[in-house]
């Protein structure tokens, strides 16, 4: 089961721009944090191109659209200095999604553990 | 122990409304006996659930290998540790919960079951009867508590009290809420007593 999240304007943005296969999914999925943000995000360019399209090719397109759902919840909504490149460096896909950091975040006392139904 | 036939018996348990027994027996030679005990156990079990008020829907839940496929899950089966299950409404936390108290049935464990907005209209219908609605739950070993909610604070000593009170007399917790408590008397105890389990679907 594919996680869903609203992404607003996002179909009309993205089939404005001529762009295929793998730029397209990059592409894609820049929009999608930026939705799930709220911050406007641009592609990034170079070597932090390329660290991106590496750390993606880790998970899957069920794990990536699950962290979508979760960053949208999580409290880097709130930081306004959220980057690309912040999210590939503290590994934020595995953060989100395993250990539930703003549950966990309720209390010290607390270690959530995370299962998909 | 072995059978006749040399194979090593099962322990099978027979399930009575005050009591477990435990038999021995042999997968082959007394398979027959061992299905009729099955089918027994899962009626008396439903019959159990649905005296202790469990909504209907969850009666029949069974634990599924993916139920406890989480970090931790041998001692909460083992009966070590109880369980605090969190997530957005709809995702199943009562179908799973009520998979676990059939669980410490089969084990053997006197299971009380607490709805948990009955308890709180309960106690606010009228607060002095607060210890004879706790006192509700002394028999049981292990007490469920479904849509748990500690948000009120006009009830909120109650609720601290309740939770300190099975934590003190060592009662096995299980718990379904939409969040984790935040407050930190009350996060100690369920930390220490459970292990917290976030669903999500997908
Ligand atoms: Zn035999």
């Amino acid at each position: 089961m594919t996680a869903k999240i609203d992404l607003p304007n996002l179909e009309d943005d993205f089939n404005d721009s001529p762009i295929s296969g793998a730029n397209a999914s990059l592409t894609l999925i820049v929009k999608q944090i930026s939705a799930a943000v709220k911050l406007p995000m641009a592609m990034p360019k170079g070597k932090r191109r390329e660290a991106l399209e590496r750390y993606l090719a880790l998970f899957t397109e069920d794990k990536i659209a699950l962290f979508m759902v979760k960053l949208s919840k999580s409290i880097y909504v709130k930081n306004p200095k959220f980057s690309i490149d912040f999210m590939v460096r503290n590994d934020l896909v595995n953060t989100l999604l395993t250990g539930s950091i703003e549950a966990s975040k309720v209390s010290k006392y607390y270690n959530v553990k995370i299962m998909h139904v | 122990m072995n059978c006749t036939c040399g194979r090593l018996m099962g322990i099978i348990p027979i399930i009575a409304e005050k009591m477990v027994d435990n038999v021995a027996l042999c997968e082959v030679c007394h398979c027959t006996e061992i299905e009729k005990i099955q089918h027994n156990n899962n009626k008396v079990c439903s019959e159990m659930l649905r005296k202790l008020g469990v909504p209907k829907q969850c009666i029949g839940a069974t634990m599924r290998k993916e139920f406890c496929a989480f970090q931790g899950a041998p001692s909460v089966l083992s009966g070590e540790l109880g369980l605090f299950l969190l997530g957005e409404s709809g995702v199943g936390k009562t179908y799973q919960m009520i998979a676990w108290m059939r669980h410490h049935i089969y084990a053997g464990r006197k299971v009380a079951y607490v709805d948990f907005s009955d308890f709180l209209c309960e106690l606010r219908a009228d607060a002095r009867k607060y210890t004879n609605i706790r006192s509700l739950y002394d028999y049981a070993d292990v007490v469920f508590i479904d849509d748990f909610d500690s948000s009120n604070p006009y009830v909120f000593e109650f609720v601290y009290n309740f939770i300190n009170h099975l934590y003190k007399e060592q009662k096995l917790m299980f718990l379904t809420a939409e969040a984790l408590p935040v407050q930190d008397r009350l996060a100690m105890r369920i930390g220490a007593s459970t292990i917290q389990v976030e669903l999500i679907k997908g």
